[in-house]
């Protein structure tokens, strides 16, 4: 192992990467994987797309690491990428084009020493997830953005490419959608 | 404000989009009204209910490996090399022997004949307008530069080195063309260079390599034009726009149409003007063959842009109107050979 990169800016380990350092990228993968994979999922709602989606994310990062420009953040570009990779990836899903072999099946992991907590959780999961899955791709995507990635409304509308009226019109319908599928009641909104 | 108010802003609260002043406001009639706080509350609640199923420990340890497998087996693909970025120098070097013959071509016919290869033309070139105390005969069109003084000659070969490299790599405005190794191209070479110059990137290279002799080319021009404005001076105002001029991208005058923009911007690596500019050329340019070549070169600056998605549309819009492109099919089994977009080469 070489030097910590732990602390690395993304924009300057991009730059590594590009020209050539492996490490340097496989530190990007694995700190932006989940963030990526999060995206993708919400994209595609299943985790076999959400799977290929994520891979080929990567793959396509390092095929174009060479036209980043560093001087501009690295985190967004990154989500584009994700993005754009994903509609493709749904697209040739719907389309039938046989996805990669290795996707593989999401485990069941439970940390939890308590097993009857742990059913009880993994039944609560499945639910949540159930219900995010019903709802439409664009409008999990959002969601997922603003409330799990933290992103405001420009970022999300940059990412996505929709303005950000867009993006909270579908943030408020993604809400009310999520809260009946989840058989709560709705929060406010416009 | 009252509760109507209030619950249209009470997302945008939520998610700390609310200016200052607005957010005060809500934080003012939260204070005394129970049924928007409560309504703020169950937005919070929905938040923290989204969530995005988490594979497991064991699917990320095997990331990191299953993507670079993917990489490696990319690699393997004929023509793909491992590595994000092939080195400026290396990546310019297919383009630079061509360029560094033809210079040397154009050299040559300047040493031979002694003054500028384009004084075949119907004019002067601009290297002896902008001697026009040394050729004071040789302004009017067509008049060669015959028997002139040793001083004269001097001058010739001093400003046509100069100029002529420049000239074949920028001819035309800047774009590349392959066949610049074989010699300088023509105007009339000019459209058939738009046609075929993409089937022969295509072939010869891998989507991600930016075409790097555009960007020699502008850098050529870019600093050769102070010079010659330099030289030049007024004389460069009065060119004769009927003969087509070798350095006319140079010419302050004289500004690259959106075709020629756009191949120059994309080698310089300024792939989103290079778009706009190719978008404004197939605007312009009516013709099948542009358009055809065009879209798809519009596709690839899309693609070196990472909008896929949007790169995809243009490319079935150009299959839509050009059934039996070939450009395209090119294009795409290059595409899906060197990135493994999944696309498939043929319709």
């Amino acid at each position: 192992m070489g030097t910590d990169r732990a602390g690395e800016q993304d924009e300057r380990l991009a730059e590594r990467a590009a020209r050539g350092d492996r490490a340097a990228f496989e530190t990007l993968v694995t700190r932006h994987r989940q963030a990526v994979y999060r995206l993708c999922w919400s994209a595609t709602g299943n985790h076999a797309d959400a799977d290929d989606a994520a891979q080929e994310t990567f793959v396509r990062l390092f095929r174009s690491l060479s036209s980043y420009d560093a001087s501009r953040p690295f985190a967004p570009w990154l989500r584009k990428i994700a993005w754009n990779t994903s509609l493709t990836v749904r697209r040739d899903a719907k389309a039938g084009v046989p996805r990669l072999p290795e996707s593989e099946a999401p485990e069941a992991v439970d940390p939890s020493p308590d097993p009857s907590a742990a059913a009880e959780r993994k039944q609560e999961t499945e639910r949540v997830a159930g219900a995010m899955a019903g709802l439409p791709a664009e409008l999990r995507t959002v969601l997922v953005l603003r409330a799990v990635e933290g992103l405001s409304y420009a970022e999300i509308a940059e990412s996505t490419g929709v303005p950000a009226g867009t993006v909270m019109s579908r943030l408020s319908r993604a809400r009310e959608r999520l809260a009946a599928l989840l058989g709560k009641a709705p929060g406010g909104g416009a | 404000m009252d509760c109507r108010e209030i619950r249209a802003n009470l997302a945008a609260y939520h998610d700390g989009e609310l200016a200052p002043a607005d957010r005060a406001r809500v934080e003012a009639h939260l204070g005394g009204c129970g049924e928007c706080a409560a309504i703020l509350a169950r937005l919070a609640a929905i938040d923290a209910d989204v969530d995005v199923p988490d594979p497991g420990p064991g699917y990320w340890e095997r990331f990191n490996r299953r993507v670079m497998d993917r990489l490696e087996k990319d690699a393997a693909v004929p023509g793909t090399v491992l590595r994000p970025k092939r080195g400026w120098a290396r990546r310019q070097l297919p383009y630079f022997i061509p360029a560094v013959a033809a210079a040397a071509l154009l050299l040559v016919v300047v040493r031979q004949t002694g003054m500028d290869p384009f004084s075949r033309t119907a004019s002067p070139p601009p290297a002896l307008q902008s001697a026009p105390q040394t050729f004071p005969k040789a302004e009017g069109p067509g008049a060669p530069p015959a028997a002139p003084s040793p001083k004269a000659k001097i001058a010739a070969r001093r400003a046509a080195p100069k100029e002529s490299p420049s000239a074949v790599l920028t001819d035309e405005g800047g774009r590349y063309d392959a066949s610049a190794a074989g010699g300088p191209p023509s105007v009339a070479g000019e459209r058939a260079a738009a046609e075929t110059g993409l089937s022969k990137e295509l072939s010869s290279r891998g989507l991600e390599e930016a075409p790097p002799a555009p960007q020699s080319a502008g850098v050529t021009a870019e600093t050769t034009a102070p010079r010659e404005r330099e030289e030049k001076g007024i004389a460069a105002g009065k060119a004769d726009r009927a003969v087509p001029k070798p350095m006319a991208s140079a010419a302050p005058a004289a500004a690259p149409s959106p075709c020629e923009a756009a191949r120059s911007l994309a080698g310089r690596g300024r792939l989103k003007e290079a778009e706009t500019a190719q978008r404004a050329c197939l605007a312009r340019e009516t013709s099948p063959a542009v358009q055809e070549s065009g879209m798809v070169f519009l596709a690839e600056l899309l693609d070196r842009q990472s909008r896929f998605a949007e790169a995809d549309a243009v490319l079935r819009e150009t299959q839509r109107q050009f059934p039996e492109s070939r450009p395209v099919d090119a294009y795409l089994r290059q595409r899906s050979q060197v990135q493994n977009l999944g696309i498939p080469a043929k319709r």
